[in-house]
């Protein structure tokens, strides 16, 4: 510990290439990644399945950067669009403009801001389409919502990642509700019959579960996210 | 803090995306959304998980037609209430086809999502609780009486007609009304018997009964004042600074904006003077205090013939005090028992409380004094103490938030103490709180006699001695070193280790002779490190900022929490092996 010497652990400290006397310097050769550069197209392997976009081997790459953050940006849609329906039309339509402008995405920026950027842009169109009363949020509470979750960032996906566990704690028939409803899709109506309770009772079920489930993940995030 | 009514905004969201909202709820959220930052971050979390819920094999689930959800209801067409009845789960026989207040807009559902909340979130037992419940807690109900008969004539007449639907139990129930004026802040592992309260972390509170079984909770109150109880306990708040704990333990903490604060007991009254203390409860009502800091006045609880006048003037204490008032400074304990019926002096044994509240001093009180303590409870920044920079940080998305009862530091983003810290002038200082590391590359930074401005190609403090540790791969590293006009400091680094996921608890001192950094995983079984330097010469600012790391690969979140800063109290010096001492030691 008396050692003056920096330990060489530290390598920034020894000079190599930054601020001697800054920690951060020790990661000068790890400066932020963009995501992983494109493949050029030549290189990329030729797919039956590739006709849109006009080149071969693109639908691979465009389905393989735009895929996992699919689900980011239909929660950004949602949250702007806060109808399941409507939510899931302007996804589509979203994607179907990436898809299309794929040739124009700079690699190495990255392709989750843009998708943002061209999912809001669908959101205002859709809005547009809209009839003035069916409209959910003012402009500026969609700006204001679409910069929420931008800044919210990973935070977000670590959530997501707290839901599973979450889900395993709910009641058998806690479960068997959620799974009806959201992954078979099984109408309101149809669950108040299958429960034998009104409308408004399922959504009253439905409202609870779902804050037990809020509450959870809060929790989990709270104790550190130990895993 | 910034919303003062009664108020649960996943009422609106579900209302939102159930397709149920009427024209003023939309515009009431469309407002929210846009003017109040906590519950934008609320909804964002809430539409996430509709989402991950929603979300399956790569695509959403799209609800079946024929539902609310699938479409929005015409906006004129949806008056429908917000609240339904709720009948999951078993219902107390009185409340048979009650109804809602008609045409009730947001603000008038409220209390019945209250009443709401509390029946079908505790159970049917509540009815026969406040009905006859000889065997249990025989004073509280009582007091309940008392509140609700001063309160009906407040209550608006729509409402009384329609409680007069509801059966007697019911309309009980449904009378906490009045404004709400504390937040059920934070709870662990608590169960809860019948009460007339809500009981979800966040929920609003107004007067009303809460009845703790087991676990902890935390009520903050709109005036600053924060009450940290155990369970058992029975507890009720009368009104915005006056509460009576029928029995329990709990730990209270006043600013001096809330002085006067009281709690009462069945034999006691306490009224703060701007302090700390703990009162303890048992089931006869003998009461015992303690003063963990300030002062406090403690009393005789009021004649039993006079508590209907005194619940009205709740909150004029407290002049309407009655018995003989003594006061008690801290480092006293009192005890009240009948019989004898007066206090006497008991053993000051403050450990009792520490487990209830989130700081817990580690280093005996009073060689220290705090300057400044946040549990970042509230939820919101506290603009007296802290400001938040990302002006200047070049990479990441840099951000500083109290959120869930912590602060969340994502990147680079620093928070910077509003007052100015001089280690010299003050004779010394302690930094106290707890840091978890959350994402792999997460960096612990404090920085100490700083001008908390960020530069440079990382956006870090220019100025200021750092006392940090940063995650590494295998074996990560804890160093205190100087930069910028405090570069003279002789830096130090030392081992840790530190993985994701890790709560660690950390102490800082900058005091003459010394300066030192010790980190040690909060479970007490992992990790621990120590290093410390000699202090540099006099800086040019003292502010005091806490800080992540920059955006590398990933962003880095980590949380920060419970940060006490103290001053030192008398002669404390650090000596060349970085020990601390005090009092006579140091003068030698």
């Amino acid at each position: 510990m008396n050692d003056r010497r920096l330990p060489a652990r530290f390598p920034g400290r020894t000079g190599a290439g930054g601020d001697a006397r800054h920690w951060q310097a020790a990661h000068a050769g790890q400066t932020p990644k963009p995501l992983p550069r494109l493949p050029d197209d030549k290189d990329a392997p030729v797919s039956a399945s590739s006709t849109a976009g006009g080149q071969p081997g693109r639908r691979e790459q465009f389905t393989s950067i735009c895929h996992p953050i699919e689900r980011r940006l239909y929660t950004f849609i949602l949250a702007l669009v806060p109808n399941r329906v409507e939510a899931d039309e302007v996804l589509q339509e979203t994607l179907l403009v990436l898809w299309e402008k794929f040739e124009h995405f700079a690699p190495g920026t990255s392709f989750l801001a843009w998708a943002y950027a061209v999912a809001r842009l669908e959101v205002l169109k859709h809005r547009e389409r809209q009839a003035r009363h069916r409209r959910l949020l003012s402009l500026e509470a969609i700006d204001a919502v679409a910069a929420e979750v931008q800044a919210t960032g990973d935070l977000l996906e670590l959530r997501h990642a707290a839901l599973a566990e979450c889900l395993n704690k709910l009641t058998d028939r806690q479960r068997r509700i959620v799974d009806d409803r959201y992954r078979a899709g099984v109408s309101i109506e149809s669950l108040a019959e299958r429960l034998g309770r009104t409308r408004d009772a399922v959504y009253q079920i439905l409202s609870r579960i779902r804050r037990s489930l809020l509450q959870c993940i809060d929790r989990t995030l709270a104790s550190g996210s130990r895993s | 803090m910034s919303q003062r009514e009664p108020f649960d905004p996943l009422v609106l969201f579900d209302a939102l995306l159930e397709g149920r909202l009427t024209p003023d709820e939309a515009e009431q959220l469309d407002a929210l959304l846009i003017e109040d930052q906590q519950v934008r971050r609320r909804y964002v979390e809430y539409v996430q998980l509709h989402a991950s819920l929603t979300w399956r094999d790569g695509a959403p689930v799209a609800g079946s037609g024929g539902e609310p959800d699938a479409a929005p209801v015409q906006a004129p067409v949806s008056p429908a209430p917000l609240v339904a009845p709720p009948q999951d789960g078993p219902l107390p026989p009185s409340t048979g086809g009650f109804a809602f207040p008609p045409g009730g807009g947001f603000l008038q559902s409220m209390p019945w999502v209250v009443f709401a909340v509390c029946v079908f979130g505790v159970g049917a037992a509540l009815g026969l609780y406040l009905k006859n419940s000889p065997d249990v807690d025989p004073a509280a109900p009582a007091v309940a009486k008392h509140d609700r008969q001063n309160l009906a004539p407040a209550v608006a007449p729509a409402d009384v007609a329609a409680a007069k639907e509801l059966s007697l139990v019911s309309a009980e129930l449904a009378l906490p009304q009045t404004a709400s004026f504390a937040t059920l802040v934070k709870v662990s592992g608590c169960k809860w018997g019948a009460c007339t309260l809500p009981t979800q972390t966040g929920s609003r509170l107004a007067t009303g009964l809460l009845r703790l079984d087991s676990g902890k909770a935390q009520i903050t109150f709109d005036n600053g004042a924060r009450l940290y109880l155990q369970g058992p306990a029975v507890f009720y708040l009368h009104g915005p600074s006056r509460t009576h704990l029928q029995s329990g333990k709990l730990v209270a903490h006043v600013p001096e904006r809330a002085i006067g604060f009281t709690i009462e007991t069945q034999k006691a009254e306490i009224v703060d003077l701007g302090t700390e203390f703990g009162v303890d409860v048992g089931p006869s009502g003998d009461t015992e205090v303690q003063v963990l800091d300030g002062e406090i006045e403690i009393g005789a609880a009021p004649e039993p013939a006079e508590p209907r006048t005194r619940l009205l003037a709740s909150d004029r204490s407290p002049d309407v005090l009655a018995g003989p008032r003594q006061r008690l400074l801290m480092g006293h304990a009192r005890r009240l028992q009948t019989p004898p019926g007066d206090w006497r002096e008991v053993e000051f044994a403050p450990e009792q409380y520490r487990g209830l509240m989130p700081v817990v001093p580690l280093t005996a009180s009073s060689e220290w004094h705090r300057l400044l303590a946040d549990n970042f409870d509230d939820n919101v920044l506290d603009p007296d103490k802290w400001r938040v920079v990302t002006a200047g940080i070049p990479k990441g998305n840099p951000q500083v938030r109290e959120v869930e009862g912590r602060i969340v530091m994502v990147d680079r983003g620093h928070l910077v103490t509003i007052n100015q810290f001089d280690p010299a002038a003050l004779g010394g200082l302690r930094i106290t709180g707890q840091w978890t590391f959350l994402t792999p590359d997460d960096m612990f930074e404090v920085v100490l006699r700083s001008d908390a401005v960020p530069g440079g190609e990382y956006g870090d403090t220019q100025n200021g001695v750092h006392f940090a540790a940063r995650m590494e791969r295998g074996t990560s590293h804890i160093g205190i070193f100087g930069l910028g006009y405090c570069a003279d400091v002789e830096p130090r680094y030392g081992d840790i280790l530190i993985n994701p996921g890790d709560v660690f608890n950390f102490e800082i001192f900058d005091v003459p002779g010394g300066m030192s950094l010790r980190l040690w995983e909060a479970s007490g079984s992992g990790a621990s490190a120590h290093v410390h330097t000699v202090p540099a010469r006099s800086a040019a600012a003292n502010f005091i900022a806490f800080h992540n790391r920059n955006k590398l690969k990933n962003t880095n979140i980590a949380y920060l929490d419970n940060v006490s800063i103290e001053q030192a109290d008398g002669s404390v010096r650090m000596n060349k092996e970085g020990i601390l001492e005090t009092g006579d030691d140091a003068e030698k």
